[in-house]
């Protein structure tokens, strides 16, 4: 791959974790169409990366694999050690260790809130119910909305049902985080609340994985831009190595679309 | 204009609205008297056959005939405590999950009034007005209960009651010596099989259409073959099927050399019913966006539990009109089983007009057993469009 | 040893074959399952053979092909299905009928048409429909006079419990071809007539009435052939006649009371559920529809049959289609009152000479086979609505 360029970790707060995620030449085709073009990468513990690119590029495909919502066709994918394959012990490891927070909620419209947070704790983690209840009010707490605990989803607004959503994927006491666009199908008014959450989350050292384009907030919050395009990582570097000095020209024309 | 249509008088008022509805213009007019007439017609002539040439006597005197057949009065005992269990369950389930409304209040205690009071004789009034303050009871508790803190506890209770109704009557009946079910007849007959047309056959149903959406092929392949092939014909083919062909091909076991013709008939009931509800469950889990399952996937939740807790109460609560649709015609299908020699409420209304004293005069027979149906068809549908959205809600 | 179960253990946990193993275990119970029934089903005859036996049975209805009963069973069955084929497609255009104007009915302005509708479906569908055709059959059709005693209308239509005999349209031999010649002859000025206007109306913008000047053509034509060829159809009405043992009716239309029970039964059945079809579709239709029609001034039947219906048509045809099938099912339930459908005759057939499998297999490809066909006729019904649609 030639267009691919690793920037070097120039101002980028070196984390002193050790790998949380490798990334090794995957590849993945829906039929006849390559979605990712030999994708190679690696996150570090407490690494807050922001991917971002044009629609179709593949960036929700990335991410979907990392927890195996898409299987890759080539390549090597590690979380936190472990390869993901087709073995269901891995899955299921893997799956308690990834939450994944999607751009239209997912939230259970069946269920309270609470219970939402509390199902998969109770029938995964097979934590008894006033434990995973209790955990439920701390998480929900600390995005902000104890007070919506019994009520249903339809009931809230998009920016409650996205931090809601958030609550329930840190239920599962993740290592990592995945973000597909999580404020792109809220109201502007919203969206502040709910990034207010991530960068609390980000600053406690969590490692997350954001496909976003709410650039003032990437650029605060990221370690690292990927920058995604047909299928490929065109572009890696800091912050402020896409903000001053942008190499590629896709990135440049990108970046000066969406600015 | 509010005020000034208060100040009119009544008789103004009237023929304001008879303007209004029946004649405001020459087309609606000449409908209203188009079917005025025709209604007039018709009301003359079924008045005069129910107060007039009627023989009520018919099924006055043939109420057991039409309750219970040729079941012995000795054994009547098994089947009060599923009917009561029945009673309660309904009670406490209507208290639970139906919206307030008088009406409907109305319309159910009515129609079980109706059936029981007019199908059961002198000796079981006590024992339907004992049904009957079960009902009224659970009713009243399942009203105080609701939205407390024991609601989910009743909601269970309720649910755990209704799915033991059928097994609690299926023991008594044949707790003992038992009752031979060649001897199973009248409207009680109609219900039991219906009920077991339900209590298997939706199980079934959402047990096929889960094949049926399953990702494996030859699961798939199997669930629709099998909708499909019981779909393509009527069910008095599949009865018959019961009657001629099933012996040839049930195993004989303990001795038995036939299984007997009514569980052969509930075997196809159920069957039947279970490929139709398939499609309609079918239906509900399509409604379902494709988020629902990948959140669950993403917590990780295995399949069962993700189809368990997530897939189907929202796929079976998007399809309650169209289920209860299903229930009713299952009920009225029960009436074809007249067509295997069984005494069901229908085939008693046939038999009276064999009786010396009636011969050939089934009419009022006929509309009496059309009215049982018809009540418990209608009362079922009218409360399908009352169900609350919420079902099975707070499953903590 | 230990690497091997190592290995097992891996298998185990990898979820294709996991999948892998489920089918396995699914398709071996399937196999089981089907060996059994095939093992059952060795010991019985399944040959066909007992169908070319002569029928020895009479068939009371028939209809356009005779029956005796020195014929083959497979002929007696062709009859009955032919008698099912006459009650289904009768059914349906009536159901269809009564099932629209109920349905519409149930949504008029008008406060007794509109509640007058409601009753109907709403007693009608809850009920029975055996109950209905056995009440139809028993209470009304056999309670119809004696052929001695019959009811007649003006001398020209019979009722009795024997039949219904109505006077029916009866080709009149020689000038009848010649007829249908003309006719087909002048639909072509027809059609010609309706293009050319239709153009113009769209290029001037002038009222030029298409569809009324090419029926005025078609008219005149069929007119000029009256004058020359007099008239191409007579009117038959039944007359009793009376033979030594029996009396019946010679001419016009003449139906069995099972027929017509059977008839009313179903499509007054059916025509309930068509109804709330027709209600559902027309109110799912945005209320804008209706607005828009009343502001550009259609009147309420224009508003009804050039806006609401078409478009409420489309969303009906899925349903419909399955009320069809329906219909055609229990056209099943003839059986019941002993009208020679197929199925009645199939179980005629079973009582006489067994082989009960092989009959109920020909039977329910019989319902396929008219399914399919009903299924193929509204789907090619749809795509043509909806082309025009669009
Ligand atoms: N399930 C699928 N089947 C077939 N093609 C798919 C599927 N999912 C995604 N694709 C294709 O893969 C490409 C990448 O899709 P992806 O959703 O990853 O893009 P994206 O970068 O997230 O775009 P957006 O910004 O619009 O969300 C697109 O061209 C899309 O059409
Ligand atoms: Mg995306």
């Amino acid at each position: 791959m030639t267009s691919q360029q690793t920037q070097p970790a120039q101002g980028q707060t070196q984390r002193t974790g050790r790998d949380m995620i490798v990334v090794e030449g995957v590849s993945k085709w829906f039929d006849d169409f390559q979605a990712l073009r030999d994708v190679t990468t690696t996150m570090q513990e407490q690494e807050v990366v922001v991917v971002f690119g044009p629609s179709g590029s593949g960036k929700s495909t990335f991410i979907r694999t990392l927890n195996r919502l898409e299987q890759h066709d080539a390549g090597r994918i590690l979380i936190d050690g472990i390869e993901l394959t087709d073995d269901l012990a891995n899955l299921e490891a893997i799956r308690s260790e990834v939450g994944m927070v999607f751009q239209q909620f997912n939230l259970f419209p069946h269920l309270t809130v609470q219970r939402n947070i509390t199902l998969a704790p109770q029938k995964v983690r097979h934590l008894p119910q006033a434990e995973a209840e209790e955990l439920a009010m701390q998480l929900l707490e600390r995005v902000g909305i104890p007070e919506q605990a019994d009520k249903f989803p339809a009931q809230l607004s998009g920016g409650q049902q996205q931090r809601v959503a958030i609550a329930r994927a840190l239920a599962m006491q993740p290592k990592i985080m995945l973000f597909d666009e999580p404020t792109s199908a809220l109201d502007p008014e919203m969206i502040k609340e709910v990034l207010d959450v991530m960068r609390e989350l980000a600053e406690s050292g969590m490692t997350m994985i954001v496909v976003t384009h709410e650039m003032g907030f990437a650029r605060e919050v990221a370690d690292r831009f990927l920058f995604f395009d047909d299928g490929q990582i065109v572009e890696e570097g800091t912050p402020e190595h896409f903000f001053t000095d942008p190499q590629e020209d896709r990135t440049k024309l990108f970046l000066s679309q969406i600015l | 204009m509010q005020a000034q249509l208060s100040s009119l008088s009544g008789p103004l008022l009237a023929r304001r609205w008879v303007q209004k509805n029946l004649f405001s213009n020459r087309w609606n007019s000449v409908l209203t008297v188009i079917t005025l007439t025709l209604f007039a017609v018709i009301a003359y002539n079924l008045l005069r056959f129910v107060l007039v040439s009627a023989e009520w006597e018919s099924v006055d005197v043939n109420r057991r005939l039409l309750f219970l057949a040729t079941y012995p009065s000795a054994e009547e005992w098994r089947l009060w405590p599923p009917l009561w269990l029945f009673s309660g369950v309904a009670g406490l389930a209507y208290a639970l999950w139906s919206r307030v409304s008088r009406r409907e209040i109305v319309i159910l205690g009515a129609s079980a009034a109706f059936m029981f009071l007019l199908l059961a004789e002198g000796s079981n009034g006590a024992l339907v007005a004992t049904g009957t303050l079960i009902a009224v009871g659970a009713y009243a508790g399942g009203r105080r209960l609701r939205e407390t803190r024991y609601d989910t506890t009743a909601r269970r209770v309720a649910i755990g009651g209704g799915v033991a109704v059928l097994p609690l009557a299926l023991i008594l009946l044949n707790a003992g010596d038992g009752v031979r079910t060649t001897v199973w007849g009248g409207v009680m007959l109609n219900l039991t099989l219906a009920t077991v047309g339900i209590g298997f056959g939706f199980p079934l149903g959402v047990m096929l259409a889960l094949g049926r959406a399953s990702s494996l092929p030859v699961v798939r392949l199997a669930c629709a073959g099998y909708i499909e092939f019981v779909r393509a014909g009527p069910l008095i083919l599949w009865l018959a099927m019961a009657r001629f062909v099933l012996p040839d091909f049930l195993p004989t076991v303990g001795g038995l050399d036939e299984v007997d013709l009514v569980v052969r008939a509930m075997m196809v009931m159920a069957g039947f019913s279970g490929a139709y509800i398939a499609e309609v469950v079918r239906g509900g889990l399509q409604t379902i966006p494709r988020g629902q399952r990948e959140a669950a996937d993403a917590m990780g939740l295995n399949a069962f539990q993700t189809t368990w807790y997530i897939v189907l109460p929202q796929a079976l609560r998007s399809v309650i009109p169209a289920l209860v649709n299903r229930f009713v015609s299952l009920w009225k299908d029960t009436s074809l089983v007249v067509v295997l020699g069984f005494v069901d409420l229908l085939g008693a209304a046939r038999a009276i007009s064999a009786q010396p004293d009636f011969v050939g005069r089934q009419a009022a027979a006929l509309l009496f057993a059309a009215l049982v149906f018809w009540t418990v068809a209608f009362t079922m549908s009218r409360l399908s469009l009352r169900i609350e959205r919420h079902l099975g809600v707070g499953e903590r | 040893m230990a690497a091997e179960s190592l290995r097992g253990r891996r298998l185990w946990r990898s979820g294709r074959a996991r999948r892998m193993a489920t089918q396995a275990g699914f398709s071996v119970l399937l196999l089981i399952f089907l060996a059994y029934m095939v093992e059952r089903a060795s010991h019985l005859d399944l040959d066909i053979g007992f169908m070319d036996a002569p029928a020895g049975f009479q068939i009371s209805h028939t209809f356009v092909f005779g029956f005796d009963s020195g014929e083959s069973r497979l002929a007696a069955y062709f009859v009955a299905v032919t008698n099912t084929i006459r009650l289904v497609v009768v059914g349906i255009l009536l159901a269809t009928v009564i099932g629209v104007l109920a349905g519409v009915a149930r949504l008029s302005d008008n406060w007794l048409v509109s509640r007058i509708a409601t009753v109907y479906v709403e007693v009608v569908r809850n009920t029975p429909l055996l109950v209905q055709i056995i009440f139809w059959y028993t209470a009304v059709f056999l309670k119809l006079p004696r052929i001695e005693a019959e009811r007649s209308l003006f001398d020209v239509a019979f009722l009795s419990n024997r039949a219904l005999a109505l006077p029916w349209p009866e080709p009149r031999g020689d000038f009848f071809t010649a007829w249908v010649i003309v006719l087909a002859l002048a639909l072509v000025p027809g059609y010609f007539v309706r293009r050319i206007r239709a153009r113009r109306e769209a290029e001037t913008g002038q009222t030029m009435r298409p569809n009324l000047y090419s029926l005025g053509v078609v008219l005149g034509i069929a007119a000029i052939g009256f004058l020359v060829l007099g008239l191409p159809v007579g009117i038959d009405t039944p007359t009793i006649v009376s033979e030594e043992f029996t009396k019946g009716y010679v001419g016009g239309l003449s139906v069995t009371p099972e027929f017509a029970a059977l008839l009313i039964a179903l499509v007054m059945y059916t025509g309930s559920f068509i109804a709330e079809i027709v209600r559902g579709s027309i109110q799912a239709l945005p209320r804008g529809q209706t607005e828009a029609a009343m502001a550009v001034g259609l009147t309420g039947y224009q508003r009804i049959t050039l806006v609401i219906l078409p478009q409420a048509l489309r969303s009906m045809i899925p349903s419909l289609t399955n009320e069809y099938l329906n219909l055609t099912k229990n056209s099943s339930l003839a059986a019941a009152i002993a009208y020679a459908d197929l199925f009645q005759i199939s179980e005629i057939i079973i009582n006489k000479a067994g082989h009960a499998v092989v009959m109920f297999i020909i039977v329910i490809i019989t319902y396929q086979v008219m399914s399919f066909t009903i299924s193929a006729f509204m789907a090619f019904i749809n795509r043509r609505v909806q082309l025009v649609g669009a």
